[in-house]
């Protein structure tokens, strides 16, 4: 028992073991989980009529409606963008124009996920009463500390380099 | 030690649990959560052998039931928030040990 410890221990402690891709998949599988909670409270403060709970959720500011809240209008956002407008890319096919813009937002819109990661842990800490300054401090440095390993990989990828 | 009798008639669970967590200033369904947590944690722990998918077990089950609760307007919004990013890190821990390093 004692050596399969070490052993894994030895296996964690292995230089490159953790790599951008299992970052990724950490900040999407707790992200997930985080809007679907969120999802799933909203949902049951409505169907029991909590308006106590409605009222911190609605209040668009701390609390997990407002990460949810980004999420949709952002994927309203795409979903107009790439179906429904007049300007989307389906039916600005034709134009010369259109799919220019649409393109570019769908484009904005994909850059603009990796920061949902930091938003949602600004989120938990103002839920959970932390003083003012760090919740938004925390956000800005998770979203500068993703954004920095993205822009690394990207370019030592590029220089044949692939792991962090 | 005497405690506050309840206001009127007590017609529903509910109103039991509402009058117990009033003279417990709030602090039992928030302990008996905790309590719950470390019974199901220990029971999985044991019949797993692997403590990452004891935790995201013991913590998602507790998450519901904190969900619950706080419909109920038997706990705070803090407590549920804890058990919904205790079952976010107990997926990443059950993730990294199954992918890498189990």
């Amino acid at each position: 028992m004692g050596d399969e410890n070490c052993m894994k221990l030895k296996r964690m402690n292995k230089h490159g073991a953790v790599i951008l891709r299992d970052l990724l998949f950490m900040i999407i599988i707790f992200s997930i989980i985080m809007v679907l909670a969120g999802l799933f409270v909203t949902n049951m403060a409505s169907e029991y009529s909590n308006t106590e709970m409605e009222d911190e959720y609605n209040a668009q500011v701390g609390g997990l409606s407002s990460l949810i809240y980004n999420v949709s209008s952002d994927t309203e956002e795409m979903r107009d963008t790439t179906v429904s407008s007049n300007e989307s890319v389906i039916s600005s096919l034709t134009s010369s124009t259109g799919i220019i813009t649409g393109a570019g937002k769908i484009l904005v819109t994909l850059f603009k996920i990796p920061g949902y990661a930091g938003s949602s842990l600004g989120i938990i800490l103002t839920a959970l009463r932390v003083p003012d300054p760090i919740p938004e401090m925390v956000q800005i440095t998770v979203n500068l500390f993703i954004y920095g390993i993205l822009i690394f990989v990207i370019i030592s990828a590029l220089l044949k380099g692939g792991k962090v | 030690m005497a405690y506050a009798p309840p206001a009127g008639n007590i017609t529903n669970t509910v109103g039991i649990f509402n009058w117990i967590n009033s003279v417990t200033d709030n602090w039992f369904f928030p302990g008996l959560l905790v309590a719950v947590f470390f019974i199901i944690l220990i029971k999985l722990q044991f019949s797993t052998q692997d403590l990452g998918k004891a935790f995201s077990g013991a913590s998602f089950i507790c998450m519901i039931l904190a969900v619950l609760l706080r419909v109920t307007n038997l706990i705070n919004t803090t407590f549920m928030i804890l058990f919904i990013v205790l079952t976010g890190v107990g997926a990443i821990w059950m993730h990294m040990e199954n992918s890498k390093y189990g």
